[in-house]
């Protein structure tokens, strides 16, 4: 038995020792370390050594993304300029010039992140990579040498501005200085040339005229700026047709830079026409005037800032063709015309200007002011014309008179009853009675007198005479007091009344009054709306044209009775004075009929 | 050992005890339900960013029980004291570092015991067999997460629980020779309570991946095998 036990025992205490026991060994996993290939720091398209000329933004791009976390350092020679950490795989930061001296300097910019790889501590984030890159950064504050005085030239419809490449380019802005010499000195525009690599710029904006230009390279710590150059072009030479059907025409010629970014405009009264200029050649354009018959045009290259100045502005009225002449006149008593030119004498319809007639004639046509007789003044030769037929009634020479000195050498008023006021090559003056053939007055004195539609009233060295007879020696008052700018006409109806225009002032004088009374006093006296220059004529219906002060050298048209302005500005140009006005129209001497 | 020693030769000494007596040792082996703990393993494996490597996710293993009994006609009653244990582990390594989570589970019992012959053979006999008992677990935690040189956690955690169970199952008994005989039996063992509190703070207790207190649960199949002896009865 007691074996027995034993053995129990021993068995016992076999599994008394039989406890659980774990494994020792640790499962290993074979993972390569990561070696932070994948690690970089990407700049762009910056190229060592990186200039550093202004203050600047820099963005760098970290490789590689997604990670949670990127801890930055940058320092610029060891100077610490930024320790941040962000989440994003980029980083700001700003270096400004002024902070160091000249010559290169190493940035530096250190990056630390976490692996993110498959193994205990990459994915506890206990692993992280450390990764350094190092930059050259060029600073450079003096500043290149100055570039010559820019080339201006034009090419293919472009107005191009070609400079010198500079020495070095430590500058941050490149710009062209452009100023106008017109409207005036000091406007001066900047264009930015965005490539700072460039030497040649397209100036698109120039609209034409006199300019100027210069080159500057500019940088917050110097401004290096060329000669001047000096430039003009005309852009277009353009010109309006008022004879045109439908009218006006306009039209430019030699456009020079149709490349560059203009229109044309075209500016009426009644609205603006934009067109561009595409092409070289010549281009024309038609607008529709509508009722109106006249217009106030102006054409000019324009772009969004700026116009050229010397385009035309200028008033237009249709026209329509007449025949050409050396002088002319209207007949009332038939609602004709006639035109006299170099060898031939013309009858029109007052309204059509259709030819009716025409014979072969000479020399100077003269109407009475009333409009009912023509003479036609040949050298010395007079003959008055029958004025539907061209036909000569009465025929003479004007030196067959007794009493003439010499040959004629111009003449001045015709009278209603046929006096005519003649100076001789002696320069004598003398009133011929062309009816009677014989010399009423005359005088050895260079000035030409003017008379009166009737021939009662003559104004001679500022003084006005009453005609007494076959004299004018009854002298009604002197112009003098009124001051030295004085014009006088008289009026050409059948109202004796005289109009003097001072500076600023128009007076009247009711001769008939004048004589009656003796007093010479002006009738009415009217301030004018424009500084008067001349009354240039004085229409058989009673209109009066004064010619406005310069520069405008305007034409405006008054009614003599009321003096109300009817119109104004109706002409501004050089070849004013070949204007003539007749009965409502204006005639010009080079063909064109305007109303 | 030692007290072993001395529980048998002390029950030697029961020669002189008026009625039948009979001491008996058993091996077995046992599974574990070990729900709970189970589920912190699960989530401990979750939680590793690295696929971890499990040696034994609390096994089925051997234990042992040690009965004395006394005969009272077909009955047998008695006291007997058991022991069981098991665990689990997880480890994984690389350069980088290592990562080890390691539970042992140690399930010391007591309790009565009795048992009901089935038949009036006294050469082999089968019976039906109960036991009730306490216990008492005692887990050691151990973790362990290292990168490089720098442990980032090292614990050595030791929980405590206690346990009322019963178990009930059949048995089968042959009479080698005169008062030596050889059992074998299967039993279930159903565990109650068992709710695992830090050894060191019991208010403490571990938690499984619902935020429940953990149980380590020892309900399970034990097949028991193993030898007994049957004193005399006193001649006296």
């Amino acid at each position: 038995m007691t074996k027995s036990l034993l053995a129990l025992a021993v068995v016992c205490c076999s599994l008394i020792g039989c406890v659980y026991q774990n494994d020792d060994d640790v499962w290993f996993e074979s993972l390569e370390p990561p070696d932070g290939s994948d690690a970089g720091i990407s700049i762009g398209n910056l190229t060592e050594p990186i200039g550093l000329y202004q203050q600047t933004d820099f963005q760098f791009s970290l490789q590689p993304p997604g990670r949670e976390y990127y801890n930055v350092v940058v320092t610029m020679n060891s100077k610490t300029v930024l320790s941040v950490t962000r989440d994003r795989p980029s980083v700001f930061f700003t270096l400004d010039p002024a902070d160091y001296s000249d010559g290169i300097k190493t940035l530096s910019i250190r990056v630390m992140y976490p692996t993110n790889s498959p193994s205990l501590a990459g994915q506890l984030g206990a692993e992280v990579i450390v990764y350094t890159r190092n930059f050259e950064v060029l600073i450079d504050k003096t500043p290149p040498d100055l570039v010559p005085a820019p080339e201006v030239y034009i090419e293919d419809g472009r107005s191009m501005i070609r400079w010198e490449p500079p020495a070095k380019y430590n500058f941050t802005e490149l710009v062209i200085h452009r100023t106008y010499e017109s409207p005036g000195p000091g406007q001066s525009q900047i264009l930015k040339v965005a490539d700072l690599k460039s030497t040649v710029y397209h100036d698109a904006s120039y609209v034409g005229g006199k300019v100027r230009y210069k080159v500057a390279l500019n940088s917050p710590f110097f401004q290096s700026v060329s000669e001047e150059t000096e430039f003009e072009a005309i852009p277009i030479k353009a010109t309006v047709d008022s004879l045109a059907d439908p009218f006006p025409k306009i039209a430019w010629t030699k456009p020079i830079l149709y490349n560059n970014n203009l229109v044309v405009n075209v500016k009426l009264d009644f609205g603006t026409y934009t067109h561009p200029i595409t092409e070289a050649g010549n281009q024309e354009i038609s607008v529709t005037l509508g009722n109106s018959r006249a217009a106030r045009v102006e054409v000019f290259p324009v772009n969004d800032q700026f116009r050229y100045t010397y385009g035309i502005t200028k008033h237009i009225y249709k026209g329509i063709k007449i025949p050409p002449f050396n002088s002319m006149a209207y007949h009332a008593g038939s609602d004709k015309y006639i035109f006299l030119d170099d060898d031939s004498l013309k009858l029109t319809d007052a309204e059509t200007f259709q030819l009716e007639k025409a014979t072969l004639a000479s020399g100077r046509l003269l109407v009475t002011p009333d409009g009912q007789d023509l003479y036609l003044l040949t050298g010395s030769q007079i003959s008055r014309i029958d004025p539907l037929t061209l036909v000569p009634i009465t025929s003479f020479d004007i030196l067959d008179i007794p009493g003439t000195p010499s040959g004629i050498y111009r003449v001045g008023d015709l009278t209603d009853d046929h006096l005519l006021v003649c100076q001789f090559n002696n320069y004598d003056i003398g009133v011929l009675d062309l009816d009677n053939q014989i010399i009423l007055w005359s005088d050895n004195d260079e000035t030409i007198p003017l008379l009166s539609s009737k021939g009662d009233y003559m104004c001679y060295k500022g003084s006005l005479y009453k005609r007494n007879g076959q004299d004018w020696n009854i002298t009604l008052g002197s112009l003098s007091d009124l001051g030295p700018e004085l014009n006088i006409a008289f009026r050409q109806d059948s109202r004796n009344q005289m109009f003097v225009q001072t500076y600023t002032e128009l007076y009247t004088y009711d001769l008939d009054e004048i004589s009656q009374s003796g007093i010479f006093s002006p009738e009415t006296t009217r301030q004018l709306s424009a500084v008067g220059q001349r009354i240039l004529y004085q229409s058989p219906d009673e209109i009066l044209i004064l010619n406005d002060q310069q520069p405008t050298m305007a034409v405006s048209v008054y009614n003599a009775n009321t003096f109300d302005l009817i119109a104004r500005d109706l002409g501004s140009d050089p070849e004013l004075n070949s204007k003539l006005y007749y009965n409502g129209h204006f005639f010009h001497v080079n063909g064109y009929y305007q109303p | 050992m030692k007290v072993v020693l001395i529980i048998v030769f002390a029950l030697a000494s029961l020669k002189s005890f008026p009625q039948q007596v009979e001491f008996s040792f058993l091996a077995n082996y046992g599974t574990y339900s070990m729900g709970d703990l189970k589920s912190v393993h699960d989530e401990i494996v979750e939680f590793l960013p690295v696929p971890a490597k499990e040696n034994g996710v609390y096994p089925s293993y051997w234990g042992y029980q040690a009965k004395v009994e006394i005969d009272i006609k077909r009955f047998q009653v008695g006291v007997f004291y058991g022991f069981s244990s098991t665990g689990s582990r997880l480890t994984y390594s690389d350069y980088s570092g290592k990562a080890i989570y390691e539970q042992t589970l140690r399930f010391p019992q007591v309790g009565l015991s009795g048992l009901y012959r089935l038949s009036r053979n006294e050469k082999l006999y089968s019976y039906l067999v109960y036991q009730m008992g306490i216990g008492f677990t005692r887990m050691q935690f151990n973790q362990l997460l290292q990168v490089g040189n720098e442990k980032l956690v090292d614990d050595e955690l030791e929980f405590k629980a206690s346990h009322i169970t019963i178990s009930p199952g059949i048995g089968l008994c042959y009479e080698l020779t005169r008062g030596v005989f050889i059992k074998a039996e299967l039993r279930y063992l159903m565990d109650n309570l068992g709710y695992l509190k830090l050894a060191t703070d019991h208010d403490v207790a571990l938690e499984d991946s619902d935020g429940n207190n953990a149980r380590a649960d020892w309900s399970g199949l034990r097949l028991c095998a193993g030898i007994g002896l049957r004193l005399p009865k006193s001649q006296n």
